[in-house]
């Protein structure tokens, strides 16, 4: 009876230390906003002072999508996709994709609850990102879905000229797709 | 009774025990196969640590094992469906039809019941795992059977470098035969003569005709403009003895290449040259006891390509492709003038740019473009032919056993859908706007 009423005691003073502590470092959402903007800087450098510039403005190189074969530029969305695989073989727990309602390619269509909410929601609104949890393969993420405007003529010419993009009409400034990070939780 | 049964049974673990460890220590573990390896593999299946280095680390262990082998030329050819593609979460639902992101998904060995073209242990349709839509994002694929994405001519699963639709339209309504064929000349970079050294190697006045002759022969080799002087292939020790490793000093593109195909997969991990003997091809009786070296296929002092670019090829293959190249047109100009004709080397060791520079070298590893065929269409084919000719043939098993004796059909499914979808574009035919 001594030996119970000791145990009780105890639960009760640990139970009385107090709040539970408070989350420690940076809160995804900040983590996201974060990848987002060095990811968009880079994006925006890439079409606009490469791309763009060389292709649309002096003309000197033309940019493809079989850049290797035809000794081009790489694509913008491209460069984004292999900036992406290379993080994903570092295994951080941390990746990011490109999708799109209009996508070329059928398999950058968006494909989870998460990426059709998302991009739902920018199409309505692309001033506000979207943030969301889901799991996916066994596993948690935070994901964050940010709008993709086109930021350069040479982006609204090549998806409005291509013969399998599903929409023709983009203008410069409007959303073309979205940026997808999830972090794992 | 009992007694002499425990004994018996004593002896048969003992002597049983002491064959299947005579069998593991040996240079022969075939006897613990659970099934017979596929042909891309079974030149490694004398020992089981080619593929199962460490007995513990289970599959994992495996794939390391295949990337071992391949990462490097899955990398320089940008695999279409490498583990990277995979990666990203958004990919797990695919992931659990079929985990396409480890090598052991798709190619399973051991199971030869249950092993297709290139290897695949998946069933033939493995591509609609993922693909299954294609259906409905692209018109012309609505009768497309669901197992012929691979054939050739259409899709290659790991390597879709050459098959595009704007590389086949690009080459739309070429002749079967391009008016000026641009065959590869020989390119060997020349130096200034050297003055041959055997006299501090051979001192046995019984050796000097066969030295003498070698001498000649090595005077007319490229080896004696200015590359190799008799020391730097034959050591004073053991002159007559050249180990492959020497060739390779000097000549190690050719050496790497060569341990990734068929003829020299055995020497990257260790084990002995394969045997003709070992081969699962036809191959002639009497060269069974020939085992692959640098100079099974290149004279060793007569640098003479021609020798290595066929007669060494056909003095152990014996396949019907192989019997009927003599008689074939390839054959047939190439004996006339090997400048303009094709030999065997000339298909499946073709003359390349050199992938890390601009000059030239001679592809060693002759299985590279065979996996699939339609890899050979730009470095070999296309310099000749046109290239729906060209994925014609190579789609033909009966014009390939011909050695290309038979003509081809000249006609191609994919080349064929894009002219119709150019037909319906003009015509301003609606089409699915994926198209």
């Amino acid at each position: 009876m001594k030996k119970r009423w000791g145990w009780s005691l105890l639960v009760v003073m640990l139970a009385g230390c107090g709040k539970a502590p408070e989350p420690q470092g940076i809160s995804p959402q900040r983590m996201t906003d974060t990848i987002h903007t060095i990811l968009e800087a880079d994006r925006t450098v890439y079409t606009q002072q490469v791309v763009n510039r060389l292709t649309l403005d002096e003309k000197v190189i033309k940019a493809s999508e079989h850049w290797r074969e035809d000794k081009a530029l790489v694509l913008p969305a491209q460069m984004f996709r292999m900036g992406a695989e290379l993080v994903n073989e570092k295994d951080l727990g941390m990746s990011y994709a490109l999708i799109s309602e209009w996508a070329i390619n059928k398999k950058n269509l968006p494909r989870t609850d998460g990426e059709r909410s998302g991009m739902q929601a920018l199409i309505q609104n692309p001033a506000q990102p979207y943030y969301t949890e889901e799991e996916l393969g066994g596993k948690r993420y935070f994901t964050a879905v940010y709008p993709d405007k086109a930021i350069a003529e040479a982006c609204v010419q090549c998806h409005n000229d291509h013969k399998d993009s599903p929409r023709k009409d983009f203008k410069k400034g409007e959303v073309m797709g979205a940026v997808v990070i999830r972090l794992a939780l | 009774m009992r007694f002499l049964s425990v004994v018996l049974f004593s002896l048969a673990t003992v002597v049983g025990g002491a064959v299947l460890a005579w069998q593991l220590l040996g240079d022969d573990q075939r006897v613990f196969q659970p099934g017979e390896l596929s042909y891309a593999h079974h030149q490694l299946e004398l020992a089981c640590a080619s593929c199962h280095d460490d007995a513990f680390s289970g599959n994992a262990g495996i794939e390391q094992r295949c990337l071992g082998c391949h990462q490097a030329d899955m990398k320089a050819i940008g695999d279409a469906h490498g583990p990277k593609k995979f990666a990203d979460p958004r990919n797990a639902g695919e992931l659990e039809r079929l985990d396409a992101s480890r090598c052991l998904s798709c190619h399973r060995e051991h199971v030869p019941e249950q092993t297709h073209a290139m290897q695949v242990t998946q069933p033939k349709d493995f591509c609609m795992a993922c693909h299954a839509d294609i259906a409905t994002t692209r018109a012309s694929h609505q009768a497309v059977a669901g197992d012929s994405c691979t054939n050739a001519g259409c899709h290659n699963y790991h390597d879709n470098s050459t098959l595009y639709e704007a590389f086949l339209n690009a080459h739309q309504h070429e002749p079967a035969l391009l008016p000026h064929p641009q065959k590869r000349p020989r390119h060997v970079a020349m130096a200034a003569m050297l003055t041959p050294d055997w006299q501090t190697l051979w001192s046995n006045p019984a050796a000097m005709p066969a030295i003498k002759l070698a001498e000649q022969d090595w005077a007319q080799s490229a080896h004696a403009k200015g590359h190799a002087n008799c020391s730097d292939c034959h050591q004073r020790e053991n002159p007559n003895e050249v180990a492959m490793t020497v060739c390779a000093d000097c000549h190690d593109d050719e050496w790497q290449a060569l341990q990734k195909g068929h003829h020299g997969m055995r020497l990257a991990v260790g084990l002995a040259p394969m045997s003709v003997s070992d081969a699962r091809l036809p191959m002639h009786a009497d060269a069974a006891d020939n085992a692959v070296s640098c100079n099974s296929c290149h004279s060793p002092h007569r640098y003479d390509t021609s020798k290595a670019e066929a007669e060494s090829c056909l003095g152990c293959h014996a396949d019907e492709h192989s019997r009927n190249w003599p008689q074939s047109t390839h054959g047939q100009r190439w004996q006339q003038d090997p400048a303009t004709g094709v030999s065997c080397a000339g298909c499946h060791m073709p003359r390349e740019p050199h992938p890390d520079n601009s000059s030239q070298w001679v592809q060693h590893n002759q299985s590279a473009n065979l996996r699939p065929n339609d890899k050979m269409l730009k470095q070999v084919c296309m310099r000749c032919h046109g290239l729906e000719y060209a994925l014609s043939a190579l789609a033909d098993r009966d014009v390939i056993k011909s050695n290309f004796s038979r003509p081809a059909s000249g006609q191609h499914d994919s080349m064929e859908w894009l002219r119709q979808q150019a037909r319906q574009n003009q015509s301003g035919v609606a089409t699915p706007a994926s198209e």
